[in-house]
């Protein structure tokens, strides 16, 4: 009956979602020929150092939030953290320091809630032995026309494994880095249009500095600063996220984990993950530069 | 006839010749269907385009390697004819909402429209876009109609429409700028059923007219699937 005792579920409730509050794992790599996205965290280095720190499965599914952050009731003693963009948080009306990479012990029918992010733009609240929600091809991120909700709303619950022993922490705290502020530069390969492009893009693309627009989610990041109107056609193509489109209008768009599996636009650049969680990460209007490796 | 592209160490892309065709489709078809066959636990995920076919491996590939099996695999490929393949036919109650104004534009009248949409054959070239939607090869070209300029917000699930030179069954709600004239009451994608979706890569399409009063006989149903020699 130990089984029973150390399961019994608990609930997490969403009191205000703040905004793009989803539940995210590593997403879905199969099942891609019948377009279904990859879905999954889009900074997982974050995602992973959640699970790292809580010694969860290092897939377990944690929530996913962007700026402003959520507002949580959790039903049920557990223990938490918080990764990713750095995050003020009131526990129970009362402010406390920023609180990323710390282990939170939470004490029934605590409610936390997120302020505004403060570097970065995604944060991952990790919680000890991961969410309990139903797997949808093989994974627990929610993804629309996948999964019934596609984000998180007021009102939504989703379960846990109540915590009724202690943690074990490893007593030294995980230093937060945010290594996302002081990237000036991400590095990036010739994606299988780049061939085609005229000297004259080529050129902007490699002296040129660049930034991402607030108009993100999780498909895709638009860049600010156009490049020269084109004319290059594709037929439909695929996709994968890491590849920078480029639109007939000079418009150059980072697709991310939500992004469909196909596409009509060139795609001229791709950046890989390790760049990719920087990038997602950064703040509208930082400037950088693409190296072209 | 086909080539290598290396997108990352991981992923890579076989290409073949700028076009739509269904020679391209069904060697495309083959050569993914060996491939993941070569790549049992490596190969994660195997996407289709008109003309080129993604591969997202685990590990780290060499593109040159990929290239040589391919083409070994094309060179025992024994044409379109020997491709097993089936036909599914898709009830649609012509009904849709863009129907009379695609009429006035078309100078077609709706009979016209809807016989020209039910007689031919399609070709599913991939899947695209959204979870479970047909990229299908076929539309009569009298039937091409530029896309919406301002999208719709929600185009219903199963919603049968005309975007540009393609035909295409929406399977999920979702935003969308075709042009809607009909709609179909099988489904299209469920996630919770293994496989998720009924048609593969180079099957074969049909679309039948129903009555409004017949959707209720195929709701949630799957079509017949028929062996297509």
């Amino acid at each position: 009956m130990k089984g029973k005792y150390l399961k019994k579920s608990s609930m997490l409730e969403i009191l205000d979602p703040g905004l793009y509050c989803s539940l995210q794992d590593e997403g879905r790599v199969a099942q891609g020929d019948i377009a279904v996205p990859f879905s999954g965290a889009m900074d997982r280095q974050s995602l992973h150092l959640a699970n790292h720190i809580l010694q969860n499965d290092l897939n377990a599914s944690c929530l996913e939030f962007a700026s402003p952050g959520p507002t949580l009731k959790f039903h049920y003693s557990t223990t938490i953290t918080i990764t990713g963009a750095k995050a003020f948080l009131v526990l129970n009306g009362k402010s406390i320091a920023p609180a990323n990479n710390a282990i939170l012990s939470l004490k029934p029918d605590d409610v936390i809630k997120i302020k505004t992010l403060e570097s970065g733009s995604w944060a991952y609240l990790g919680i000890v032995g991961g969410f309990d929600s139903e797997k949808v091809l093989g994974s627990q991120s929610l993804s629309p026309g996948i999964t019934v909700l596609s984000g998180l709303l007021k009102g939504n619950t989703i379960n846990y494994s109540s915590q009724d022993f202690l943690f074990s922490a490893s007593s030294s705290r995980v230093k937060p880095a945010f290594p996302w502020e002081k990237v000036k530069v991400l590095k990036v390969r010739k994606g299988p249009e780049f061939s085609l492009l005229p000297e004259e893009i080529i050129r902007k693309l490699r002296t040129d500095s660049f930034s991402f627009t607030s108009e993100r989610n999780r498909m895709a990041a638009p860049i600010h600063e156009l490049l020269p109107a084109n004319r290059l056609e594709i037929l439909t193509s695929p996709i994968f996220p890491g590849m920078v489109q480029l639109t007939p209008g000079g418009k150059m768009i980072l697709l991310l984990m939500e992004a469909q599996i196909t596409g009509g636009y060139p795609r001229i650049l791709f950046m890989e993950e390790p760049q990719r969680n920087l990038a997602v990460q950064m703040k509208p209007g930082q400037k950088f530069m693409f190296e072209i490796v | 006839m086909i080539e290598i592209f290396q997108i990352a160490p991981h992923i890579v892309e076989v290409q073949w010749p700028k076009e739509i065709s269904t020679e391209i489709l069904y060697q495309k078809a083959h050569v993914k269907k060996k491939l993941i066959e070569h790549y049992p636990h490596t190969l994660l995920r195997a996407v289709s385009g008109f003309h080129n076919l993604g591969l997202f491996f685990a590990e780290p590939q060499n593109s040159k390697e990929i290239l040589t099996i391919s083409r070994n695999i094309l060179s025992n490929y024994a044409g379109e004819s020997k491709m097993e393949k089936h036909l599914w036919k898709i009830p649609v109650c012509y009904n849709g909402k863009d129907l009379e104004k695609l009429s006035e534009w078309k100078n077609l009248s709706i009979i016209e429209i809807i016989r020209l949409h039910s007689s031919v054959s399609y070709h599913i070239h991939f899947y695209g876009f959204l979870p479970g939607f047909l990229y299908l090869g076929g539309l009569d070209e009298k039937l091409a109609t530029a896309r919406k300029t301002n999208p719709e917000r929600e185009i219903k699930a199963g919603s049968v429409a005309i975007g540009g030179r393609q035909t295409g069954i929406y399977p999920s709600t979702s935003p969308g700028g075709w042009h809607v004239i009909g709609q179909t009451p099988i489904t299209m994608f469920d996630p919770t059923r293994s496989p998720a979706v009924w048609g593969n890569e180079g099957d074969i399409i049909e679309f039948f007219p129903i009555e409004f009063n017949e959707m209720a006989l195929y709701e949630g149903k799957i079509p017949e699937k028929i062996k297509y020699a």
